[in-house]
């Protein structure tokens, strides 16, 4: 898929063509039915096609690039400030930041997550966590309620997110090794997006023809997932659960729910089942463990995989 | 390979070219990173590059280096400023990395990666290899397609401080040692004056490859499937697929080069050698293997070595010839008969070692070496840390660009103003009152001063004492100024040694942990050069918050400061350099800086116990148990 920005054309890999990450693809389709799950933190090592998936899923989704939080950013491009050259020719015409840009957007994807100067990861969660944009530097002086999902990359080998970071994300992946098959086809694929990038290749067609099939499903399931019902009982297995792994806060047992929800919407359940919340709790919960929420290893142990069969069968 | 057919020899010279022109070629083949260049070599290997470039995009090229103080701003924006009578103009243009521009390939030439700013470093893992990059600072916005080319040297021993995830952003890696200058002496003063750089030309690239890269379209040329999966077999599975993705890419532009149609597991075996890629033992079958009936054996006299157990290990020392193969392991993949890649001995990425040495590499960076940390650059301090207001600017440095031209703004109408504006220009004046810059919170630093007396070590692993403090000093990013008494190996036994270094991660502080004792003890000296570090420090560094001094030592000092200072003992010391060391430490603890913590470490020696004690004393600050054999308890005094 191709997207002419600011002059230039960039080429993104159709999100069909991407190999494997079926667990990544999982959470961002999740997120993209119930936005109210809050967002996605993506993990993995270099080489993974993390951004590549976000990018491509945007695509698919919105037709565009997401909002897109560089690690280079200044507060004054994050909260909104000045255009400079209208300044320079006299007018005051104010600049929206990428905060308010992604509050209409819906998302906004932070590329190097973990590699972000301090000072903007606070004032980006003094908005989440509020839903206010309070903007008053610089002769600017304008509130308003903004909400959208944060979208994040990260390799662990560059160091963690501070939990309190950590817990605005609602679903997290630790994006797993491709096998060598999996390599091969990546390999494959890759290369002959190289040669078929801005040209009307019928590879590059399929492609964009089974996004679009996985669009009109995704916002089915979207339309409807406010339809699905949620019991008690399953209420109270997100509550369990979230208790016996002893979930940091509270928020991972409404997004376990929300993630659940949005799963059985995606496949056009008319309720939510145990295996329903089985299959999104390794993604909702997974950062919510004390261990991981502070820094330490996110993969599931041997122990936790037991218990969530035990629970969820 | 080409080249060989036409009759001439591969010189690393063209080895070089070679891989240049691939990168040239592309696509995704952006980043190269060149081992062991010589600096000398940095400036004519840029201009070959630029040649190539330029060749291939038919278009100028424009280049860009980055050093070791290159900030965000200077990358990302290119702030301009221009008297024109009425005032200043100012404007804003995209920087140096912003690579958008239609009418101009780019360059980005980084002589040391190693000693790359951090802001360099973090810019190369945005683009290198993106699909699409964005800049957003200071009103100014830009999202466009990285093309430009990346040309990076480095010391191969010293790949262990560079992040692995900024070195997996460079596909092409090759060792280039062997390249030197070709005149020598009185003809290479008579060429340099003469302005001949002797240097890697486009003549010595095959005319194969000019055609290549001339050519306006690219041929089609396909990535067989089992060329995909041998591209994947060269590689362990838990390496980064970028490696694969790069070897794939590079074998295809052989293949075009050499006008075929499809690219065979040959073409990844030929790319294998241009780099070096070894050969992974235990590969599983069908998967690692040619299968066009290539055959891996040599045309060097290796055939049929069995491929030996491991990856290789980073060669540690670039100047050996590493004639014997791979030390540690798998063998890089050779040269076949037809080619005269195997002509080369020293060389060649082949004989090098892995082209990824930091799989193997000791790790020499800091934790999370991209992410900013709490003090990093060399600038002052105010030029550093965060953001927490704007002020009156009385230098360019730091401009707050948005709050000079607000501040412009407030003043527009007032007479003096409108009669510097033309008649219905609406442009704004600003003048130098106006300009504002960035007031930033101070960085706190923190110093770490170590004396340690190898004399007192004899039998002891004084590691375990000394644990607390280097871990101090690494969790604060603190700065070490190391003192050395009595170690066999100093410069002159009866004077003390001392370095400076950024971080405990300096090689030298964990090589000065393990050095051999001498006999002289010149503690006196050591003191006293402390002292002036010390107040050095205090008085420069406005912002040193805390400072740590350890000594390390049985007080046995056996050199008077005057044999120090005269460099050759007068008369029997006696008890002398005891009591100059005392009295040196004496003027330490005189300066009653309440920034700075004594501690000395008992390394408790018979027959004087009490002399650790009384140098704390005069120091100021307390003892702490070193060395907890021979009844002595640990216990502050």
């Amino acid at each position: 898929m191709t997207g002419a920005v600011d002059g230039s054309d960039v080429h993104i890999l159709p999100y069909s063509h991407v190999v494997g990450q079926h667990e990544l693809k999982l959470a961002l389709e999740l997120n993209y039915i119930a936005p109210r799950i809050g967002g996605v933190l993506i993990s993995g090592q270099r080489g993974t096609a993390k951004s590549t998936v976000v990018r491509a899923f945007s695509l698919l989704t919105g037709g565009e690039l997401p909002v897109t939080l560089p690690i280079n950013a200044t507060d004054d491009r994050v909260l909104g400030g000045w255009e400079l050259d209208a300044l320079m020719r006299g007018e005051a015409r104010t600049q929206p930041g990428l905060l308010e840009e992604a509050g209409e957007k819906g998302m906004l994807y932070i590329d190097e997550v973990n590699l972000l100067d301090d000072h903007i990861v606070n004032i980006i969660l003094d908005v989440v966590s509020t839903g206010v944009l309070s903007v008053q530097r610089e002769a600017i002086d304008t509130v308003r309620n903004i909400a959208f999902g944060l979208v994040g990359t990260m390799n662990p080998e560059e160091g963690g997110l501070r939990p309190q970071l950590l817990d605005r994300f609602g679903l997290m992946v630790a994006v797993s090794e491709l096998d060598q098959e999996q390599r091969r086809a990546m390999v494959l694929a890759v290369l002959r997006f190289d040669d078929a990038a801005g040209t009307d290749s019928p590879w590059l067609a399929e492609g964009l023809d089974r996004d679009r099939e996985l669009r009109e499903r995704l916002d089915r399931a979207r339309d409807s997932v406010q339809d699905v019902r949620l019991s008690e009982d399953i209420a109270k297995l997100c509550a369990d659960v979230a208790t016996r792994l002893r979930a940091v806060g509270h928020r991972g047992e409404v997004v376990t729910a929300w993630a659940a929800r949005a799963l059985a919407a995606f496949e056009e359940a008319d309720a939510v089942t145990a295996d329903h919340v089985r299959r999104v709790v390794p993604l909702s919960l997974r950062h919510r463990r004390p261990e991981a929420a502070h820094g330490g290893p996110v993969e599931w142990t041997a122990e936790e995989s037991e218990l969530l069969d035990g629970l969820l069968g | 390979m080409s080249a060989p057919a036409e009759g001439r020899p591969v010189g690393p010279r063209q080895r070089l070219l070679q891989v240049l022109a691939c990168s040239a070629l592309g696509p995704g083949l952006d980043g190269v990173l060149l081992f062991d260049l010589e600096p000398e070599m940095v400036a004519p290997v840029t201009d070959a590059f630029a040649g190539l470039l330029q060749l291939r995009e038919q278009r100028p090229v424009r280049r860009t280096t980055l050093g070791s103080v290159t900030g965000d701003d200077e990358l990302w924006l290119r702030p301009t400023l221009r008297h024109d009578g009425n005032g200043v103009n100012f404007s804003l243009a995209p920087g140096p990395l912003v690579d958008n521009a239609p009418d101009s390939a780019m360059v980005v030439v980084v002589p040391d990666l190693v000693r790359l700013s951090l802001p360099g470093m973090r810019a190369a893992v945005q683009l290198l290899g993106a699909d699409v990059a964005a800049v957003e600072r200071s009103g100014f916005r830009a999202r466009w397609r990285p093309r430009a080319r990346w040309l990076a040297a480095c010391q191969e021993a010293e790949i262990g401080r560079l992040s692995p995830h900024l070195l997996d952003r460079f596909p092409i890696r090759l060792n280039a040692a062997g390249l030197r200058r070709t005149s020598s002496g009185p003809d290479r003063v008579l060429d340099a004056l003469d302005g001949r750089e002797p240097e890697p030309g486009l003549g010595e690239l095959p005319p194969s490859w000019r055609s290549a890269l001339a050519a306006r379209t690219r041929p089609a040329c396909t990535l067989t499937e089992e060329a995909a999966a041998h591209a994947v077999g060269l590689f362990r599975g838990d390496t980064s697929g970028r490696r694969a993705i790069g070897l794939a890419r590079l074998a295809r532009v052989l293949a075009v080069v050499n006008g075929a149609e499809t690219c065979g597991p040959d073409r990844v075996d030929e790319a294998a050698r241009l780099l070096g890629v070894a050969a992974p033992l235990a590969t599983p079958a069908g998967n690692g293997r040619s299968t066009n009936g290539t055959s891996l054996a040599t045309g060097d006299g290796t055939d049929g070595r069995p491929p030996p157990p491991e990856q290789p290990k980073a060669d540690p020392a670039p100047e050996d010839t590493g004639q014997a193969g791979q030390p540690g392991g798998a063998m890089a993949l050779p040269a076949g008969p037809a080619e005269a890649l195997d002509t080369f001995t020293a060389d060649t990425g082949e004989e090098r070692g892995s082209p990824f040495p930091e799989d193997d590499a000791r790790f020499l960076r800091e934790f999370a070496p991209l992410r900013i940390p709490w003090q990093r650059r060399p600038e002052p301090s105010s030029a550093r840390g965060p953001v927490i207001g704007v002020r009156s600017a009385t230098t360019l440095r730091d401009l707050a660009v948005v709050a000079t031209v607000v501040e412009a703004a407030k003043h527009q109408n007032l007479p003096g103003r409108r009669t510097l504006r033309a008649s219905g220009d609406g442009q704004l004046v600003v003048l130098p009152g106006d300009f504002r810059s960035y007031a930033r919170l101070p960085v706190a630093e923190r110093m770490l001063v170590l004396l340690l007396d190898h004399t007192c070590r004899r039998g002891w692993d004084w590691q375990p004492a000394l644990a607390p403090y280097l871990q101090w000093a690494y969790t604060g990013r603190a700065s070490v100024c190391l003192v050395e008494v009595g170690s066999k190996d100093a410069a002159h036994e009866l004077r003390a040694d001392h370095f400076i270094a950024r971080s405990v991660l300096d090689p030298r502080v964990g090589g000065a942990l393990h050095r051999h004792p001498g006999r002289s003890s010149p503690l006196a000296h050591g003191l006293t050069l402390t002292d002036q570090l010390l107040r050095r420090a205090f008085q420069q560094r406005s912002n040193l918050v805390e400072a740590w001094l350890v000594v390390v030592s049985d007080g046995r000092g056996n050199v008077p400061l005057d044999a120090s200072a005269g460099g050759r003992l007068l008369r029997p010391v006696r008890r002398t350099g005891i009591d100059d060391a005392i009295t040196a430490a004496a003027r330490i603890g005189a300066m009653g800086r309440m920034r700075l913590h004594s501690v000395v470490i008992d390394a408790a020696r018979q027959p004087h116990p009490d002399l650790p004690f009384l140098l704390a004393d005069a120091l100021g600050g307390v003892t702490v148990a070193g060395r907890t054999t021979r009844g002595v308890t640990p216990h502050a005094h």
